[in-house]
């Protein structure tokens, strides 16, 4: 267990109960700096609710949540857009923008000036592969050509961040609209921003996608942590069999670096 | 406050002093008494309640409570009439300032108030000897009236109704020339307690039992007798009037514009069909 | 689209130009013969003293009449087109129209009021005021009325602008009643007087009300523009404009109090001008999309232009009488709008 002033997301003894339902209970989780956390479970497990109350959009019933060892309700709502950006699993915008100016929108905390912004989303657009969508009318882009445009968004936000502390990107079920290609290259973008520093916490339903990025795997089950660990350590059988209550094959051939499901 | 001191000064402005030739008369009451003392040739235009046949050829100012003033000034007036009702201020204000003369008479709800705004008018407008005609025949006709008011014995209630689409049953109250001009002819008005026209609730209108009605001609036109207009509100047929068929039309137009020298003709007039016994001393 | 041209400044300058030249227009134009260049002689007898000579009448004209009017169309036209696109903003909706926050049903029903049962109740207003008592009926309703939304929509854990939305239809349909039982009760002069305030005069300007309007405007500007990235942000959803770190109950609750302010005094002066708020965002926004540092001085340009173009016809269509403004502006906003619609509907996505 790391130290808490030391990791980027430390959660303690979160609780969460709404209209008499527990959604979960004495939920601790700790999140190191650079490190790629996937969060899996059926529905209902609780992964949504404990994604909110890491965003902020939720008040946990009690316990504390500490980014980069400071209380997060202490810290003030610019500052924490400098260091925590969210992908959410859609966003709807149904004004006209042109893709370039979305992706600009990430770039409001910005301290540097408009120019350098500017430059960084120029770059981040080719490197996502959406730089023929430049000037592209939003509401007209496909579902996936969006979520895309909000990953670059996210992106801008983080570079024009505060680089002096850790960093934490969160992505909700980011990979629901698109296709295989784009699927994968979106998480390979997360891991590479990962190997820079940024913490990541992406919550999927895709065994297979969590276990080839993801550092580090949690299974959820009615609002309880059932598995903790490595992608080997978690994705097993018995694990599958236990929260999803689904008999599933898993392979773990040495020709591939993570063990697959089918 | 202002329409008070505007008016005292065109008061002191009127002795010796004689109004220009092009005048626009803002209020049916004031078109009235304009073309009654001949004076209509020097009329440019009027407002949107004057509706006199006399001046339908003349250009329309609006709505005398909301005159343009560079509409006003583009017909070159010599002078502005209307009622303390006319407006708004900063028009007039700024006609005031072009050298416009703005006269304003009081809004006639009495008989008196009528004949001291014609002598004011005949004076301004060199028409002296048309008013004083018009006076002594005034004079006569309410000297008459209320001569004979003394006379009646009992007072017929009668009710003067608003007729429209939806069959309501609207009376005018106090405050309305319709009122006035039933009181003049000698009846009682059972609504006389409400003020300006009001609705009456079907109970609130039997309860009134009016022994005839009093409708303006305009809205008569769609009906024509007693019973189409029976068929349209049926709680008429369980009052007196109803049941004797009792209903008297007015002219519309001496309804607007307060109480006017139409005014005055229709109480006669209306006078004379209620109590016809009387009618010997009228001419 | 304008704005990807190679001159950004093309479409600003070329509104400002049309702004320029209507401001012209409308001075030297009116059911008053006065030639073009006599109305410009008369405007500058007061700056300057020009030596040939202007009839007194023709300088009372166009200084006393034309000018204000001018002046003060473009401070109404500027906040109306300026309050309709930041509402349009704030509720995430492009259809949206300023009086949404039922502030123009507060607005009527103070005007009513005024009109109809404190008419002539002198109303011991200060001198410098100058308000008439229906202004300031109007304007105190219109505030009150928002702030009733506002507090509805508002809870401790937020606002919601849904909840401020069924606030304002609710609200507006209580005024709606209290209207209904004012027109009830009116005599025919009252009941004219409130209808015609409805529809909408410019007759009314006064230096009294281009000061307090101009001010208004320059005012709301400042404050909208230092917000223009933030409602840009504010589209994307309420959760990702906390997410980008922005205090969406602060800046909600600035820009809605400020609209308020701006219509309040908007109506108060000019009675109910509409379609202007909802029709010349939604058009600027067709023409240089929908990001609020260019949207918002287009409206409010765009807003003044619309407003001066009624007005000259409002004055001259039925001269020597006035139609009320809010006539025209609904008859010429209506369909050059359709028009622009059918146009632009693939930019729209269908």
């Amino acid at each position: 267990m790391s130290n808490v002033t030391k990791s980027v997301l430390h959660c303690q003894q979160l609780n969460y109960n709404i209209a008499g339902k527990c959604i979960f209970n004495d939920l601790n989780l700790t999140l190191d700096e650079g490190e790629f956390l996937a969060v899996l479970g059926p529905n209902g497990a609780g992964k949504s609710s404990l994604f909110k109350a890491i965003t902020g959009e939720l008040k946990p019933t009690s316990g504390t949540i500490f980014l980069n060892g400071e209380m997060r309700n202490s810290i003030n709502m610019s500052e924490i857009a400098k260091t925590l950006a969210v992908l959410p699993q859609s966003a709807s915008l149904s004004f006209a923008f042109q893709v370039i100016d979305v992706v600009l929108m990430g770039g409001l905390q910005a301290d540097c000036g408009q120019a350098k912004v500017q430059a960084l989303a120029d770059a981040i657009l080719v490197e996502q592969e959406i730089d023929h969508l430049r000037i592209r009318s939003y509401p007209t882009l496909s579902g996936g050509e969006k979520q895309r445009v909000h990953f670059a968004r996210v992106l801008l936000q983080l570079a024009v961040g505060n680089k002096n502390k850790p960093q934490l990107l969160l992505l909700d079920e980011p990979t629901a609209a698109l296709d295989i290609n784009y699927q994968h290259q979106l998480l390979k973008s997360a891991k590479h921003l990962a190997q820079t520093g940024v913490a990541v916490i992406a919550v999927l339903h895709d065994l297979n996608l969590a276990a080839k990025y993801a550092d580090r795997i949690i299974l959820l089950k009615e609002g309880n942590i059932c598995a903790n660990g490595s992608a080997k350590q978690v994705v097993t059988t018995e694990n599958i069999r236990e929260v999803y209550g689904y008999e599933s094959t898993v392979i773990n051939n040495a020709e591939f670096s993570h063990p697959i499901v089918m | 406050m202002h329409k008070v001191w505007i008016s005292v000064c065109c008061l002191f402005l009127s002795f010796g002093s004689v109004a220009g030739d092009r005048i626009i008369s803002a209020g049916a009451g004031v078109t009235e008494l304009l073309i009654a003392l001949d004076k209509q040739d020097d009329l440019v235009a009027v407002d949107l309640t004057s509706r006199y046949p006399a001046v339908s050829k003349l250009p329309v100012v609006g709505y005398h409570r909301q005159l343009s003033a560079e509409g006003l000034l583009s017909l070159a007036p010599d002078t502005l009439i209307g009622s303390s009702e006319m407006g708004p201020q900063s028009t007039l204000d700024l006609l005031v300032q072009s050298g416009v003369e703005v006269m304003v008479l009081p809004t006639e709800t009495t008989t008196a108030n009528l004949l001291d705004t014609i002598t004011l008018l005949g004076d301004k407008l060199d028409r002296k000897s048309q008013a004083k005609q018009l006076i002594t025949k005034l004079d006569r006709d309410i000297n008459q009236l209320e001569e004979n008011q003394r006379q009646i014995k009992t007072a017929k209630k009668m009710l003067f109704l608003l007729l429209n689409d939806k069959g309501t049953y609207t009376a005018a109250g106090s405050n309305t020339t319709a009122h006035s001009v039933m009181t003049l002819a000698g009846a009682v008005n059972p609504a006389a307690a409400l003020n300006s026209y009001q609705a009456l609730s079907a109970e609130a209108f039997l309860a009134m039992a009016p022994e005839s009605i009093l409708v303006s001609g305009r809205h008569w036109k769609k009906y024509q007798d007693i019973d189409t207009l029976i068929a349209a509100m049926p709680l008429l047929a369980e009052t007196p009037a109803g049941r004797n068929k009792a209903i008297y039309v007015i002219d519309g137009s001496a309804l607007i514009g307060g109480l006017g020298l139409n005014s005055i003709e229709q109480a006669k007039q209306l006078q004379i069909k209620l109590y016809p016994q009387l009618s010997a001393d009228l001419d | 689209m304008f704005v990807n041209s190679r001159w950004p400044l093309l479409l600003p300058s070329f509104v400002l130009f049309c702004l320029a030249s209507m401001v012209v227009l409308s001075v030297s134009v009116g059911p008053m013969a006065i030639s073009f260049v006599d109305s410009i002689k008369a405007l500058l007898v007061d700056w300057v003293s020009w030596k040939s000579p202007v009839s007194t009448q023709n300088a009372i004209v166009v200084s006393n009449i034309r000018l204000p009017r001018t002046l003060l169309c473009l401070s109404i036209g500027g906040i109306l087109g300026l309050t309709g696109a930041v509402m349009q903003g704030v509720f995430r909706n492009p259809l949206a129209d300023p009086g949404i926050i039922g502030v123009s049903s507060g607005a009527a029903l103070g005007a009513g009021l005024g009109i109809v049962i404190f008419a002539d109740l002198m109303v011991d207003l200060p001198d410098w005021l100058q308000l008439s008592t229906v202004s300031f009926f109007a304007f105190t309703f219109a505030l009150a009325v928002c702030l009733l939304v506002y507090k509805l929509g508002t809870s401790s854990q937020g606002s919601s602008v849904v909840v401020m939305l069924l606030a304002g239809v609710a609200i507006s349909a209580i005024a709606g009643a209290g209207m209904g039982m004012l027109t009830y009760i009116a005599d025919d002069q009252s009941l004219r007087d409130l209808s015609l305030w409805q529809m909408g005069s410019m007759a009314g300007s006064n230096w009294i009300s281009i000061t307090i309007s101009s001010i208004t405007l320059v005012f709301l500007l400042a404050v909208f523009m230092s917000s223009a990235k933030a409602l840009n942000i504010l589209l994307l959803g309420d959760a990702e404009a906390v997410h980008l770190g922005i205090d969406i109950v602060r800046i909600k609750r600035r820009l809605i109090f400020c609209c308020a302010v701006g219509l309040g005094v908007a109506v108060s002066i000019a009675g109910m001008i509409g379609f202007i708020g909802l029709i010349i965002p939604h058009l600027v926004r067709l023409l240089v999309g929908p990001n609020h540092q260019r949207l918002l001085p287009l409206s409010a340009m765009l807003g003044a232009l619309l407003l001066l173009l009624a007005d000259i016809l409002a004055r001259t269509v039925m001269a020597p009488s006035e139609v009320p403004v809010g006539i025209i502006t609904a008859l010429l906003g209506s369909p050059f709008f359709i028009i622009l619609l059918l146009q632009q509907r693939s930019k729209l996505g269908i």
